[in-house]
């Protein structure tokens, strides 16, 4: 391996875990309350609204059902008012925030369904407010489950990431597709392609590591 | 923000006499966690001077589910400063809807509750809110909280309340010593017994000081060993602490043991009602007859009620179940029949217990002999108390 291919791929890993790390953070700030929600006013949840729920429900599914290339794209003077561009790694983390968002507040809600509602019952019966029930029985006995959730969101935007070079976004992916694929150099994809997996084998086996160490049960 | 959401659902709940709420109102809702008020239900005539007054008064109360289910229907209850009540019956008979109503996590369909004069039904989400406080509950699941310590689960309550650190420490020692887990304060529920979990629920439902616990099938995910421990925990907390305990079990042994009233659920009425003494010793619904026969264990098998039957055929007699109480069984009952009345008695079962201080048994036994006899005899048995049913 030359010095200046290990030069391209270490600043194209940063590049995605940039990306990947502050779209993750965006994404679990608006998809956790989103997840929160979605799961406390459905039917028999703590603060019932089927409206709310049915709104919440087909935005989340709306956004997840769109494919993320033609997200990106259409959302570009979106990305631009608050990016200020719509091109590189930066303009890319909107999209990808945006595509987390709803990802995240899925899998959030099912870990929150995962809660025995046996608490539930039990903190209303001593008088929790549901703000309270969420902040201290929800969340802390889901919080193995969230953790998961996170990892799994964390993989998945790896993977959208690559496809940021459509909007000149960087990253391992871009990497390859230009270096690998455009100018037909084998090796470099073939780098791109080992480090994809290993930085996906490292977040998973760090978020099961912390999600074990959380939990309890 | 601020518009009205008016979708087709709701409209539909609007319909149905619920509350069109905006979405401001529900975030305002989600923090303040102000529920909806109830409808008023009709007003109680309910006894007001503090002397006569019962800690829980309920009056006519039903509870029928979306979808039709009726599981309680026209109920009046009052349940007694300091008393340990129980409420007793088959899975399905409503037990636990009725314990759910007494702090609201059920709200009734029909009629009015009061606890300790005021009217649940009149208070406010956050009126509700404080009254829980007073009225701890504990579980069949233990409900704990797996993320938390053993003093983390204790400490919850009052973290809600908002007391102070100094006091939520102080608290949780004094409750930890009380249920006599102050060894396993650091150690997750996951990692104590079914016994110490329900111990640790018991501190919990204390913390908030309050006025009566409730108990949801407390004993039925324990053996019975543990049971016994536990039972005599809420006994002791009962005698110590004055606390008024209400407890819903299917197990008639969990109501002799510990209650001193008890209600007899069936088929979401109330089949009857009154002191465990009483009702223990001399049943009058066939619910409560059934529920003690598996307490006194005196069904007859069928290969013995056979031969019994056979052997009546022949030398004209019948199978009689003998029920008594107090001081008769202290009298040699069977020999005194037998020198009165020309009648043979063949013992098939017998059975002799205790409930408060209230001896009281049962004896099934072939009482052969003419019938004019048998009349007799069952006339001689009657006038000393003892009921006799043929079995």
């Amino acid at each position: 391996m030359t010095p200046e291919l290990a030069r391209l791929l270490f600043d194209s890993l940063l590049e995605t875990l940039w990306m990947v790390g502050v779209a993750g953070f965006f994404g679990t700030l608006a998809g956790l309350p989103l997840g929160v929600l979605l799961v406390v006013t459905d039917r028999g949840g703590l603060i019932r609204s089927v409206a709310v729920n049915r709104v919440l429900g087909a935005v989340a599914n709306a956004v997840r059902s769109t494919p993320f290339i033609i997200l990106m794209v259409a959302i570009i003077p979106f990305t631009r008012w608050i990016a200020g561009t719509s091109i590189g790694t930066t303009a890319a983390i909107v999209p990808l925030s945006i595509a987390a968002a709803p990802f995240i507040a899925r899998l959030v809600e099912a870990a929150l369904r995962e809660v025995d509602r046996g608490l539930i019952e039990a903190l209303l019966a001593m008088g929790a407010t549901p703000w309270q029930v969420v902040r201290k029985a929800l969340l802390p006995e889901a919080l193995p489950g969230i953790v998961a959730a996170l990892t799994v969101t964390a993989v998945s935007l790896v993977g959208h990431s690559a496809m940021a070079g459509a909007v000149g976004g960087g990253g391992l992916g871009d990497l390859g597709i230009r270096y690998g694929y455009q100018r037909f150099l084998p090796e470099v994809m073939a780098a791109v392609v080992v480090v994809l997996i290993v930085l996906v084998q490292l977040l998973q086996s760090l978020g099961d590591r912390l999600a074990r160490r959380l939990s309890h049960r | 923000m601020g518009q009205p959401l008016t979708l087709a659902p709701l409209t539909a709940r609007a319909r149905r006499g619920l509350v069109r709420w905006r979405v401001g109102e529900i975030v305002a809702r989600f923090r303040a966690g102000t529920g909806r008020k109830a409808p008023a239900a009709a007003s109680l005539p309910l006894p007001n001077t503090a002397a006569e007054r019962p800690l829980f008064a309920l009056r006519g109360i039903g509870k029928t589910f979306p979808g039709g289910v009726t599981a309680l229907a026209d109920i009046d209850l009052d349940i007694h400063e300091g008393e340990i009540f129980g409420i007793i019956g088959r899975s399905g008979a409503g037990k636990s809807t009725l314990l759910r109503l007494l702090n609201l996590l059920e709200r009734p369909t029909a009629g009015g509750i009061a606890f300790d004069g005021h009217d649940l039904l009149a208070l406010d989400a956050a009126e509700l809110r404080t009254r829980r406080r007073r009225i701890g509950m504990i579980f069949q699941h233990f409900n704990l909280l797996s993320s938390r310590t053993v003093a983390g689960n204790v400490a919850l309550p009052l973290e809600l309340a908002g007391a102070s650190k100094a006091a939520i420490a102080r608290r949780v020692d004094e409750l930890l010593e009380l249920v006599g887990l102050a060894e396993l304060r650091d150690r997750y529920p996951a990692q104590i017994s079914g016994g110490q979990k329900q111990r640790v629920g018991i501190a919990r439902a204390l913390a908030t000081h309050p006025r009566v616990l409730l108990c949801d099938e407390a004993t039925s995910a324990l053996d019975p060993e543990t049971t016994q421990s536990i039972l005599a925990l809420l006994a002791d907390i009962n005698r110590r602490l004055g606390l008024t305990i209400v407890l819903i079990t299917h197990q008639m042994q969990v109501i002799k043991a510990v209650a001193h009233r008890v209600a007899v659920l069936d088929a979401g009425a109330v089949a009857e009602i009154g002191d465990v003494a009483d009702i223990v010793t001399a049943p009058r619904s066939a619910v409560t007859r059934t529920l003690l026969r598996e307490l006194i264990g005196d069904e007859i098998p069928a290969s013995v009620r056979e031969r019994a039957a056979r052997l009546a055929a022949d030398g004209n007699g019948v199978v009689w179940r003998l029920a008594f109480r107090g001081a008769v069984v202290d009298t040699p009952l069977l020999a005194e029949l037998s020198a009165a009345h020309p009648v043979a008695t063949h013992l098939l079962h017998g059975y002799i217990d205790e409930v408060r201080g209230v001896p009281f048994g049962s004896l099934v036994a072939l009482v052969a002999g003419e019938n004019e006899h048998l009349r007799a005899a069952a006339g001689f048995l009657a006038a000393r108390g003892v009921r006799v049913e043929e079995v």
